[in-house]
């Protein structure tokens, strides 16, 4: 009998759906020295096993559940798991993570990952239980929404919420819907690059895992509770989170000129006060819904008190949401934001895109590019909730001509429509698109966006990590080659978070992170370490991404999104001026190749990944 | 302090500072909270008084802001806050140096960066 390393099930579960079977795989210790866990061990997979002929939606496609070592261990926010596969939205990597239960649980259940290949003939789901796998037919499930779904799962295997965790898809994903995710535990969401139409091609309607009876050891259970203690101490007063949610920021993030207000046509949100956390949580009735033993506990379910939507209950929308849902879409009913971050969820679909396709065809219609000719329906207009929630459900189950349009992103429905339709589109070049943010006031994330391998932001995370680092933070913000050499100093550190299954509210501070993380593992890595497993999994994303076909002019924001404000604290700041520059100096920052963005022998030799720089040839010479 | 300015009311200017979220709590003087984000004060200064000086001077007496907007010893702005000038981000290393006129705005922000 082999031991098992310290903080790991040991063991990662396979899954083809083409021909119902399901077998386990020992994880060696050696491969998890190396990836660890998380993104970088589903980065290593997703390489190893998806060829460049292979597309998104194609049965040899994998769709990579990995856990952490910290995840399950008690560590408070220590329950979250990543997705990686390629991805709809760009058809390159995709890596999304999701909190909750499913991190934890899927450890008790015996897997530190659970690798998907192939197409199920019928709708299907995977129940995962003390060591063993088994599909079970979802036929009664397809065409639900997620809530439901969960609801029902939990019913027919006679378990209370906290008894499984529960991940599925919508009728998004079921449509093929290219931001489709991946939703469970009562509104957590793996989002980016359309996950849930990997599911869906799949017809693999949900991921089920129970608590389960299966342990795992950790190395230092006394150091890992004083981690705990560390963290929790600090994170209560790092920030509105604590008391107020991640909506708590979303004022703040208006004064930098930050919030995505109409499509980015203004920056001008004078109504951000009463959309705000604070707002929500003296206003509306909360109840907490914790993740695994997760002290902080800023999840929340909430009941609306006021204004039309006043009696709604439903899970709390986080700043992603809020962003979405208010001001994005030009409303200013919190209420209503409430009710349509539920619908996005059940649905099954990545609220940011969602509301950047949204946005931008309330813009097409106020411009006359959207017409009744063009599109059946009501017209919508800025800050009408229930025509939006009406367009969502159309969306989602690619109903008539815009629905349709609207399914494939905001990228693919403006070049559809062309001409000026493109020019109010925000995304970027390869088809991603940004967090809820307007990034022309926060250059390193709309850089970050556009270069990363992940499909969302890869390494920024703000001068304020730096400085707990001992980094030299970003002076100013608005200096085109400073951003770019900051988005390269800081990338590693981010994607190391992403490996070992702890919640980003917890990981604020790496160095609480990665003490957690050696309480765990016992194998003492110091942060250049950290930065090392992290650099591993986006040299391997980027050689993925490259041997796909990424190309330099995919590496840029579109018009609107690299547009310049024209009000608010940004207004007349305009990152394209020196784009290309920007892109020369990161890559050679990256140790890749200025001109190409190839990864060098130097670099991947010394981050452990030497033997890689062949595949890299193979790929060149092909 | 600064804040009370003496001398020729021809000299003096008037600046006002507003620190948002979480900065708020417990810093009393002349701050005055107005919104349950944002807390006000208003600063009658001697004309030609640098961002530095009258940071400097709020920071000794308020240690909430020494402690989390501006080191008074280095006169520099802590990496976490963005500062933001009269409606526009401000660069927080050259921004120490300059001199206040009569009606300007300072708001101290957080870093908020992801979701």
């Amino acid at each position: 009998m082999t031991l098992r390393p310290f903080g790991y099930a040991g063991r990662i579960l396979r899954v083809d759906l083409s021909s119902g079977k399901v077998w386990d795989e020992e994880l060696e210790e050696g491969i998890l020295r190396l990836w660890v866990g998380g993104v970088a061990l589903g980065a290593k997979y997703l390489v190893e096993e998806v060829g460049p002929s292979i597309s998104w939606d194609d049965p040899g496609n994998r769709l990579i559940f990995t856990t952490g070592p910290v995840a399950g261990s008690g560590y408070s926010g220590a329950a979250t798991f990543n997705v990686v596969s390629k991805g709809p939205m760009t058809d390159m990597a995709g890596s999304s993570q999701a909190n909750g239960f499913m991190g934890a649980y899927m450890k008790f259940s015996g897997f530190d990952g659970v690798i998907v290949q192939g197409r199920s003939e019928r709708p299907v789901y995977l129940e995962l239980r003390d060591g063993t796998a088994r599909l079970r037919d979802a036929s009664h499930l397809w065409g639900l929404g997620v809530k439901e779904t969960e609801d029902m799962i939990r019913r027919e295997l006679g378990c209370k919420r906290l008894d499984v965790s529960v991940f599925a898809i919508g009728p998004a994903g079921e449509n093929l819907v290219r931001y489709a995710a991946i939703v469970g535990d009562n509104g957590h969401v793996a989002a980016h690059n359309g996950l849930g139409a990997v599911m869906g091609a799949k017809r693999l309607k949900a991921m089920v895992a129970h608590r389960g009876r299966s342990k795992f050891q950790v190395a230092a259970p006394e150091a890992l509770k004083e981690a705990d203690r560390e963290c929790f101490s600090f994170m209560k007063d790092f920030g509105p989170f604590y008391k107020w949610g991640t909506g708590g920021g979303l004022s703040a993030i208006y004064a930098q000129g930050a919030l995505p207000v109409r499509n980015y046509t203004t920056n001008i949100f004078p109504q951000h006060e009463s959309m705000n956390g604070q707002y929500l949580r003296t206003r509306f009735r909360v109840k907490a819904r914790p993740c695994y033993r997760c002290r902080m506990a800023h999840v929340k379910e909430v009941t609306v008190t006021e204004g039309l939507y006043s009696g709604f209950t439903g899970e709390e929308p986080e700043y992603e949401q809020i962003a979405a849902w208010g001001p994005q879409i030009g409303n200013t009913d919190l209420g209503g934001v409430v009710f349509l971050a539920n619908v996005v969820d059940d649905l099954g679909m990545d609220c940011n895109e969602a509301s950047w396709c949204v946005g931008w065809a309330m813009e097409c219609y106020e411009r006359g590019i959207l017409g009744s000719g063009q599109t059946e329906g009501p017209k919508i207009s800025w800050g009408d909730v229930e025509a939006v929630a009406e367009l969502l459900g159309r969306i989602a189950r690619r109903q008539g001509s815009l629905g349709e349009l609207l399914a494939d992103g905001v990228m693919g429905a403006s070049r559809r429509l062309g001409g000026e339709a493109q020019d109010c589109a925000v995304h970027t070049m390869r088809g991603a698109t940004p967090r809820g943010h307007d990034h022309r006031g926060r250059w390193i994330e709309l850089f970050d966006t556009c270069v990363s391998n992940t499909s969302t932001i890869e390494s920024s995370f703000g001068g304020i990590h730096a400085s707990f680092l001992g980094m030299r933070e970003l002076e100013d913000p608005f200096d085109h080659l400073e951003v770019a050499r900051a988005c390269a100093r800081f990338n590693g550190i981010r994607q190391f978070d992403d490996c070992v299954g702890i919640c980003r509210l917890a990981s604020m501070n790496p160095n609480h992170t990665l003490k957690a993380f050696n309480a765990v593992t016992g194998w003492g890595l110091t942060i250049q370490d950290a930065f090392g497993v992290g650099l591993r999994a986006v040299n391997a994303l980027r050689l993925f991404n490259m041997s796909h076909g990424l190309r330099l002019e995919e590496q840029r924001p579109s018009t609107r999104y690299g547009s310049t404000p024209k009000d608010g604290p940004a207004a007349g700041r305009w990152i394209l001026e020196r784009w290309d520059e920007m892109l020369r100096v990161y890559h050679q920052e990256m140790g890749w190749d200025p001109q190409t963005g190839w990864p060098l022998a130097d670099t991947l030799e010394g981050i452990g990944i030497g033997e890689w720089w062949q595949r890299v040839r193979e790929i060149q010479r092909t | 302090m600064v804040a009370t300015g003496e001398g020729d009311p021809e000299n003096l200017i008037r600046v006002e500072i507003e620190l948002w979220l979480g900065l708020e709590e417990d810093l009393g003087g002349v701050f005055q909270r107005i919104s349950p984000v944002r807390s006000r004060a208003v600063f009658q200064l001697a004309s030609g008084t640098s961002v530095g000086e009258l940071f400097s001077s709020v920071a000794r007496e308020i240690p909430l802001v020494c402690q989390r907007v501006f080191n008074a010893e280095t006169r520099k702005f802590s990496p976490e806050v963005v500062v933001i000038k009269n409606d526009a981000v401000a660069s927080g290393s050259t921004l120490s140096e300059e001199k206040l006129s009569h009606g300007d705005r300072i708001l101290i922000v957080p870093v908020y960066l992801g979701g």
